[in-house]
């Protein structure tokens, strides 16, 4: 049942991806692909007991940065685009290259890294909770990148709007 | 969008990593240590996603047309 899900999910997951890039002449469907994957991306980080990353997932990723997204497609198709025709090469470098990524990557698990504990390699039982996250984010471990994490965050914010505005 | 998309590539490799393969002496907190990474990953990708789309309203507005073959020197 575990197994079956997974293989499900990661199906969808990579026929999403490769339709965010396949739907080349609709922005707006290439879009809506990639917020399906990130939907089942959150699935698959449930599956695996990380839920409040799940759920950070859907929030930060579907929520939030597939609508600016969106707004900016939707303002650019106002814009003038020229028509490409240079399709057909660029559909065969781009399978090429992920054939050969693919390859890598079956060649790299065949390698079979030891693990140093031996068999027993099990998460603990507070592995996805959000105490045990907030608990090394805010006050033990990672309080400084947190805090520049804001700084960062904040930065974002005033340069959009500054580079949104006509008129400094 | 294609950014967004191998920033969260990289967040699954860090969960799967997280969960079923840490390397360390104390696996709780190598698993708190990749979930950590991945809230890491989200900030920056929002913060980047922020100015990036910014850029590109900017050079909308500046030249009416968004065709990146065409903006192939520095000169503005």
């Amino acid at each position: 049942m575990n197994d079956g899900a997974f293989y499900v999910l990661s199906a969808l997951a990579v026929l999403s991806a490769i339709g965010v890039v396949a739907y080349g002449r609709n922005p707006v469907y290439s879009a809506v692909s990639l917020v399906f994957n990130f939907f089942v991306l959150a699935m698959l980080y449930f599956t695996m007991g990380a839920q409040f990353l799940g759920i950070t997932q859907m929030m930060v990723y579907a929520g939030a940065i597939m609508v600016l997204f969106l707004f900016v497609i939707l303002i650019l198709k106002q814009a003038k685009a020229r028509e490409t025709e240079k399709r057909p090469a660029i559909a065969a470098w781009g399978l090429s290259i992920a054939a050969a990524a693919l390859g890598l990557f079956v060649i790299a698990k065949s390698a079979n890294i030891a693990f140093p504990d031996g068999a027993e390699i099990t998460a603990p039982e507070t592995f996805g909770t959000p105490q045990s996250i907030g608990g090394a984010l805010f006050f033990t471990e990672y309080v400084w990148p947190f805090i520049i994490a804001g700084v960062l965050l904040t930065l974002g914010v005033v340069a959009s709007i500054l580079l949104a505005k006509r008129r400094i | 969008m294609c950014i967004e998309l191998m920033l969260n590539s990289v967040n699954l490799t860090f969960l799967a990593f997280a969960k079923y393969a840490p390397f360390a002496s104390d696996t709780a907190q190598a698993a708190q240590t990749g979930q950590i990474m991945v809230i890491f990953v989200m900030a920056v990708a929002a913060a980047e996603v922020a100015v990036g789309l910014g850029i590109i309203m900017a050079i909308l507005r500046l030249r009416n047309q968004v065709d990146v073959d065409d903006m192939s020197t520095l000169r503005g």
